[in-house]
């Protein structure tokens, strides 16, 4: 019986020696990836710092006049480079996420404020795109949040929402303020999506729509990443022919003060926002 | 704010011709006149012969991190109140966090974005001459390729 205990025994260190040399090989080969998109995103980005900065230059007619069709191809080469560059973040933000280094820097902000910057960074694709967005600016209460990683996922979803939902269409961005948690919701118009559909939609590299789009394939599968890594969650509520809502919860850092007053800034923010973003009633409750 | 812009000439660190042509030609365009080096050795014969107000540091440089280059100038006593930017394609939070450490100023990252760029140097270094028309001069540099 003792002589079956101690081989018991020394069978489970040898599997234990085996586990730990294993995870030490995952760890060593999750390092390797990150450091190689890392590099990767480094060479990639150099040469889209000509690309993006020249053209930038020319455009703005810092080295002479520009003709019109000049002007036209100098805001392909823009746009184009910016569409490289987003797809290398996308790429660079997927590695680090899931190699786990993904940094929160978590300080206190209005969200609401978070929101109105993203609309107003969109503005000129909804108006290309005839799609009209609206958002009440009015504030939800300082936040402990990471704000570039809040800017991601309502960038993401707004653009998506922006490019998916049709001319025409309306998006509403809410922002639901819970104790401990943030709501984030971007409604559209648009097609919709089946439901068989539904839960692709956060998978990397899908496109659910037939026609070829300028998307990474990357946005909201970098989007779900963010967001879980966080302790939030993300989701999709959709009718084929009755529009989206895209949301996210954050949780909120109980560094934060839990306290939903408004701030002065955003305050001032809501007063002074005058652009394409028009008020809407407040919803009381999350459509959940 | 009241920040005490500095003037002298504004100096770019960065190996990548392109790189160094781009920001050369924005801030020629702002007017700063511009020294340029390829790597720390060059940047450190020029910092001898003439002080900057403000210097632009890429990170990986061929003779080693731009990050030492910025502890060293920070540590001078001839350059330590150089304002130094450090500027590379990396752009990732912990790289922003290294150059802060290291003594720089401030992180740009490249894709470099023109207008945010121009504020942040305007900011710290004063232009020297005044220019809205492109034509030669402003910048002191070696010869470079043509293209790439």
């Amino acid at each position: 019986m003792l002589g079956g205990l101690l081989a018991y025994c020394e069978r489970l260190t040898a599997a234990n020696r085996e586990l730990s040399r294993q995870n030490g090989e995952l760890q060593r080969r999750s390092e390797l990836e990150r450091r190689l998109v890392a590099s990767v995103s480094h060479e990639l980005r150099t040469p889209l710092n000509a690309v993006i900065g020249f053209s930038e230059l020319m455009d703005g007619g810092r080295t002479g006049p520009v003709s019109d069709v000049q002007r036209e191809h100098l805001g392909i080469i823009r746009t184009s480079g910016q569409h490289m560059l987003t797809l290398v973040n996308d790429m660079l933000d997927q590695a680090q996420v899931e190699a786990g280094h993904i940094r929160l820097a978590p300080q206190p902000v209005e969200p609401a404020v978070v929101v109105a910057e993203c609309i107003s960074s969109l503005e000129r694709a909804a108006a290309e795109q005839k799609v009209s967005i609206e958002f009440d600016p009015r504030p939800v209460g300082i936040s402990s949040l990471d704000p570039t990683r809040l800017r991601q996922v309502v960038l993401n979803y707004l653009s998506n929402a922006i490019k998916f939902a049709g001319r025409h269409a309306t998006v509403t961005v809410r922002l639901i303020r819970e104790p401990g948690r943030l709501l984030i919701e971007v409604v559209d118009t648009g097609p919709g999506i089946d439901a068989a559909d539904q839960p692709r939609v956060f998978e990397a590299f899908t496109s659910l729509s037939p026609a070829p789009r300028d998307g990474t394939g990357l946005g909201l599968a970098v989007t779900k990443l963010i967001v879980e890594a966080q302790g939030g969650q993300v989701g999709v509520r959709s009718t084929a022919g009755a529009g989206s809502t895209f949301f996210a919860w954050l949780p909120l850092a109980p560094a934060g003060r839990d306290d939903p007053r408004p701030s002065p800034i955003a305050a001032a923010v809501g007063r002074g926002r005058k652009a394409s973003a028009r008020r809407a009633p407040r919803p009381m409750v999350a459509r959940r | 704010m009241t920040e005490r812009r500095r003037s002298g000439p504004v100096l770019v660190v960065d190996d990548h011709p392109l790189s160094c042509r781009l920001l050369e030609r924005i801030l020629d365009f702002e007017g700063y006149t511009t020294l340029v080096a390829s790597s720390i050795a060059e940047a450190e014969a020029l910092v001898r012969e003439t002080v900057p107000s403000l210097i632009v540091v890429d990170i990986r440089l061929p003779d080693g991190s731009g990050l030492d280059l910025a502890r060293r100038l920070k540590l001078e006593p001839a350059t330590w109140r150089c304002t130094v930017l450090a500027c590379s394609a990396g752009a990732t939070a912990g790289e922003r966090t290294r150059a802060l450490q290291a003594g720089c100023d401030d992180y740009v990252a490249k894709p470099v974005e023109i207008g945010s760029f121009i504020r942040l140097v305007s900011k710290f270094a004063a232009p020297d001459h005044d220019r809205r028309a492109p034509a030669a001069g402003g910048v002191r540099r070696a010869p470079l390729p043509k293209a790439l």
